[in-house]
């Protein structure tokens, strides 16, 4: 399985905030199970907590898109009111989230987004779903 | 030459003293002194003489450098005024064409692309890298009264024009195109809240 370095991770952070005319108020890349990888906006809290929804966000719509559609999602995009947009993307086995800021040129973002974007592989992403739904089905047992 | 005039001259004075006075001498030896002063005179005069002329020629030469140089200056500013000239014609001769050619888009189906003041498409289809950066420009200078927009793209202009805001969001036209365009923007966006509501 190809994974990148840390170092890359940083450089495609770079490359889509350095692109985004000041768009991008926060980017993360992070693992399937919600880690972050690199990301770019401070505090790095914050990074963290988008990385750890972004990525189980990212799975479940995957899972729940490829029963219903048998097809893979390309990106999701979440519509605040405050007009900014949270955009989460597929990157190999991981996922990149970018927090755009007010008003952003949407168009511009998701054509950043796109260039940096690879569909999941097939079965790590359905190992990566079961995973996600089995440790669900845990807490819930446990509730 | 010279010289022969000088002895031409010289011969005939000394003819004519030894008609007006009698041969004794004296008579000759100041005739002799007098030919030998008027020799040297006239010598000096010719020497004088051909200086001036050689100055004359020297300067003559000046004056003749001078207009060659004049000559090459105004051969040089002669073209670069003709090339100028050719430029403005040309370009009136474009302006022209282009005000007789200039075509009225009023369809829908005419134009390739409808999108919105956030980079997206809502009709048609453009290259997307294009479309994102243009929004970024038209960003800048929607408030300084942009009506339409031209760029040259290739051997063709893109042109975008506004369309008007709906629901919130400016849309903007865009049409790719070798001749000039103008965006008839009520049919368009009359056309467009039937087509996609």
């Amino acid at each position: 399985m190809r994974q990148l370095a840390k170092k890359s991770y940083e450089d495609i952070i770079r490359k889509i905030v350095s692109k985004s005319f000041g768009q991008v108020e926060r980017c993360v890349i992070a693992s399937e199970d919600g880690l972050p990888l690199a990301s770019y906006g401070n505090p790095d809290e914050i990074n963290e907590i988008i990385a750890a929804i972004a990525a189980p966000l990212f799975a479940a719509t995957q899972d729940v898109i490829k029963n219903l559609e048998k097809t893979k999602v390309i990106k999701i995009d979440v519509e605040l009111t405050n007009t900014k947009h949270l955009i989460i993307a597929p990157m190999q086995n991981n996922i990149v989230a970018v927090l755009s800021s007010r008003n952003p040129n949407l168009g511009l973002i998701y054509y950043l987004v796109e260039e940096v974007a690879e569909p999941m592989p097939e079965e790590r992403g359905q190992k990566g779903l079961k995973g996600s739904s089995e440790k669900v089905m845990k807490e819930s047992e446990t509730h | 030459m010279i010289n022969l005039i000088a002895t031409l001259i010289l011969a005939i004075i000394v003819v004519k003293n030894m008609r007006r006075e009698k041969i004794n001498p004296d008579a000759i030896s100041r005739i002799s002194f007098q030919v030998k002063s008027l020799e040297d005179r006239i010598i000096n005069n010719i020497d004088i003489f051909r200086k001036t002329i050689e100055r004359v020629k020297d300067s003559n030469l000046n004056i003749l450098t001078a207009i060659e140089v004049k000559l090459k200056e105004m051969d040089r500013t002669a073209s670069s005024l003709s090339e100028k000239l050719d430029k403005r014609i040309s370009r009136i001769e474009s302006v022209l064409t282009n005000a007789i050619t200039v075509k009225v888009v009023d369809k829908l189906e005419e134009i390739d692309c409808v999108f919105r003041e956030d980079g997206l498409i809502v009709y048609g289809s453009y290259d997307k890298k294009f479309i994102v950066y243009a929004t970024q420009a038209l960003r800048v200078l929607e408030n300084m009264g942009l009506i339409k927009l031209e760029v040259n793209r290739g051997n063709s202009i893109v042109f975008i024009g506004v369309l008007g805001r709906i629901g919130g969001k400016m849309l903007y036209c865009l049409k790719e195109s070798s001749y000039p365009v103008r965006f008839n923007t009520e049919k368009i966006l009359k056309e467009l809240g039937e087509t996609i509501g």
